[in-house]
């Protein structure tokens, strides 16, 4: 059985068998492995703390019948602050199943385990969770290939916001194109692709794609924007996840239940979308 | 498979693969065990299948398993009413008897918030348990689910989104974790630790 070592984070753990977990962890030395960490569910084994969801650990894992096997693992951060804050383990739960659904199995990309593990410490430590959220999902967008241009009109190729611009301008992110849309062209009501963005959001979104991998310190300092400011942003990367991996992810609604109070659920419908 | 096995036999090893954690391998040797025993033990083993199916449901009070209306816990006058203890699943509310030291009453949930796997607060059983903290018999309620994210994350839910709203006079606690009996500390997990160091208690 070929043995080997590796850095990752718990995406997910699912009891399996009798005292047994399956877990998906998300490596920096080969992207997405599942392993079976036989009785980790023992209050007394030497496995649990590692196998937890949202644990990132050293783990050596030797080659299965079908599955790996976690044979020896430690904790290196087990992000402890995430447990004492209901609203930021709800992101940080968010964050894990965003990352699993644009990766397949054994398929290396250190940087998004860098992006993984940053966006677990902003959880833990940012001003605003819910900006921290939005930046995780640029980049983690731009990581998968799909990072949206918000600098220019996909269509004219307009810098926006354009140069005299109004506080009371409207733009729009287009969800299918990856971009940004001037005020001619964003036509927020009459084509389902379009999110609005106010000139604020648009600001907001900018601010944030701004902040590369490097820049965590940085975004933990960036304060929360207004109410409806926050919401179309949330609503416009929303959608442009929900297009790009075809569905919905599943923790979504019980983080905006959390970071997004007195806001109203997440539309499932991409036809409306108002400006606030 | 079917070719191997004489068609009765069959199909009882396809019935014991739908079992949790038992493969092919596992469910033909629990088979063949069947067809070894007296004839009576192999009814009794199916009878037992059948009556538990038919005749145990949920407690309307707590959620624990019973066979009639209200289980033997809720009607035991000599349990502290005021006294509650969530848990998970009803497996947990056993394993918290085994104790014989809690003398409270249980609230199962039947389930935890485990957002990835799109299990929201609206699948468990909290309604009721709203309707019967609103009663003002229950001072104090313990929390008694998994040190895990899901267990946490319920936890949290409960105190701050459920019962605190609900009635910030009671009491609310939850299970410590830390050190297992019979663990080395020099093994500890850093999680473990902080856990461990948070909950400790005053040597009097
Ligand atoms: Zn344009
Ligand atoms: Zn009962």
């Amino acid at each position: 059985m070929a043995q080997y070592n590796v850095t990752g984070i718990v995406l997910r753990r699912v009891p399996y068998g009798e005292t047994d977990n399956i877990i998906t962890l998300y490596t920096r030395e080969r992207g997405r492995v599942s392993a079976i960490a036989k009785g980790a569910r023992k209050p007394i084994s030497r496995l649990a703390g590692a196998c937890e969801t949202l644990t990132c650990g050293r783990y050596n894992l030797a080659g299965g019948k079908s599955l790996d096997i976690v044979t020896q693992a430690e904790v290196k951060d087990a992000f402890p602050s995430l447990r004492k804050d209901l609203s930021r383990l709800a992101g940080a739960q968010y964050l894990a199943e965003a990352l699993n659904h644009f990766v397949v199995e054994e398929d290396a990309h250190p940087d998004l385990f860098t992006l993984l593990r940053a966006g677990l410490l902003l959880m833990e430590r940012a001003d605003d969770p819910q900006t921290a959220v939005r930046w995780y999902e640029l980049r983690l967008l731009e990581l998968a290939g799909y990072g949206p241009d918000l600098c220019s009109c996909v269509i004219c190729g307009e810098t926006v916001p354009r140069d005299n611009a109004s506080q009371t301008d409207i733009y729009a992110l287009s969800v299918a194109n990856g971009g940004a849309l001037c005020t001619d062209h964003a036509n927020p009501n009459g084509y389902e692709d379009h999110a609005a963005l106010t000139f604020d959001a648009l600001d907001y979104l900018q601010h944030l794609n701004a902040h590369g991998l490097e820049h965590i310190r940085a975004v933990a300092k960036i304060p929360s924007p207004s109410e409806a400011t926050a919401g179309l942003a949330r609503m416009a990367l929303r959608r442009t996840i929900r297009w790009r991996i075809d569905g919905d992810l599943r923790s979504a609604p019980f983080m905006d239940s959390l970071l997004s109070p007195g806001r109203p659920p997440d539309e499932t419908s991409p036809h409306q979308s108002t400006v606030a | 498979m079917s070719t191997h096995y004489a068609k009765p036999l069959a199909r009882l090893v396809g019935e014991f693969e739908k079992l949790p954690g038992i493969g092919p391998k596992s469910a033909q040797r629990l088979a063949f065990h069947v067809l070894r025993i007296p004839e009576d033990e192999a009814h009794a083993l199916a009878a037992a299948i059948v009556d538990v199916r038919t005749t145990i449901k949920y407690c309307r009070v707590c959620g624990n398993f019973t066979d009639q209306d209200t289980c033997f816990i809720c009607t035991d006058p000599r349990r502290d009413q005021s006294l509650m203890c969530i848990v998970a699943e009803a497996r947990d509310l056993i394993a918290m008897e085994k104790t014989n030291e809690f003398r409270g009453v249980y609230h199962v949930l039947q389930g935890v918030i485990s957002p990835m796997e799109g299990v929201g607060p609206d699948r468990l059983r909290i309604a009721e348990l709203q309707d019967r903290l609103s009663g003002g018999i229950v001072r104090e309620v313990i929390l008694a689910t998994n040190p895990t994210v899901e267990g946490d994350t319920t936890a949290m839910y409960l105190a701050r989104n459920i019962i605190k709203p609900l009635d910030p006079s009671i009491k609310i606690t939850r299970i410590a974790h830390g050190m297992p009996a019979g663990g080395d500390l020099d093994y500890a997990d850093q999680a473990t630790l902080i856990s461990a160091l948070e909950w400790r208690r005053e040597l009097t």
